[in-house]
């Protein structure tokens, strides 16, 4: 499994250190809907134990952020990982993604939006439900 | 997807994923992926690349109304 380097951890740890509240992580997986095979470091990824490894680690950097992990029977798109009930991510946030799981726990830790005033009131004039997929890769 | 993620905190009517795209090469392809960060509104492709928070939030307004 991944470690996260010292460097790392403590940059990570700064950053959690300004959570303003309790941010909740859950973790779901089970079987692949289509499964694709990644070789890194000389052996297969198994997206959903990484990913576990890397939550677990990132949960012990902060007292507010708690994960849970659910395994399911059902085939779908896993591992998704779901920060403060809100954001989701899909699949192993590893690399530069790393990053986005971070930012993600930062936001959902936040009291107040960090969006302008001007932004709050344009979304808040949204009259149907908006769906946002933002296809990232970890290089 | 920071941008994404703060409408989505917002607003109870965005939702925001990430999809690593790697991980899920069908779902790239079915929607054209061919860079990143690739925006996805409402099942459409809508722009590729990071924007201003009012370029980001202008986009997402007018995709969520070509989309209905």
């Amino acid at each position: 499994m991944t470690r996260l380097a010292e460097h790392e951890r403590e940059s990570i740890r700064g950053i959690l250190g300004g959570l303003e509240r309790d941010v909740s992580l859950l973790l779901e997986f089970g079987p692949e809907e289509t499964p694709v095979t990644v070789i890194a470091g000389g052996r297969e990824i198994d997206f959903a134990a990484e990913t576990q490894a890397l939550l677990q680690q990132l949960a012990e950097l902060s007292d507010h952020v708690h994960l849970t992990v659910k395994e399911t029977e059902t085939r779908g798109n896993w591992p998704r990982t779901t920060v403060g009930g809100r954001l989701t991510y899909l699949g192993l946030p590893w690399g530069y993604e790393l990053t986005t799981i971070v930012v993600a726990i930062a936001e959902a830790g936040r009291a107040a939006s960090a969006l302008s005033p001007e932004s709050l009131e344009l979304l808040a004039g949204l009259e149907h439900d908006v769906a946002l997929e933002v296809f990232v890769t970890p290089t | 997807m920071l941008l994404a993620y703060r409408c989505a905190l917002a607003s109870l009517r965005v939702s925001a994923a990430a999809v690593e795209a790697t991980e899920f090469p069908l779902a790239a392809e079915r929607h054209g992926v061919v860079s990143v960060p690739a925006i996805v509104v409402d099942g459409r492709p809508a722009w590729v690349g990071n924007i201003s928070e009012e370029l980001f939030v202008a986009r997402l307004l007018t995709a969520a109304r070509a989309a209905q």
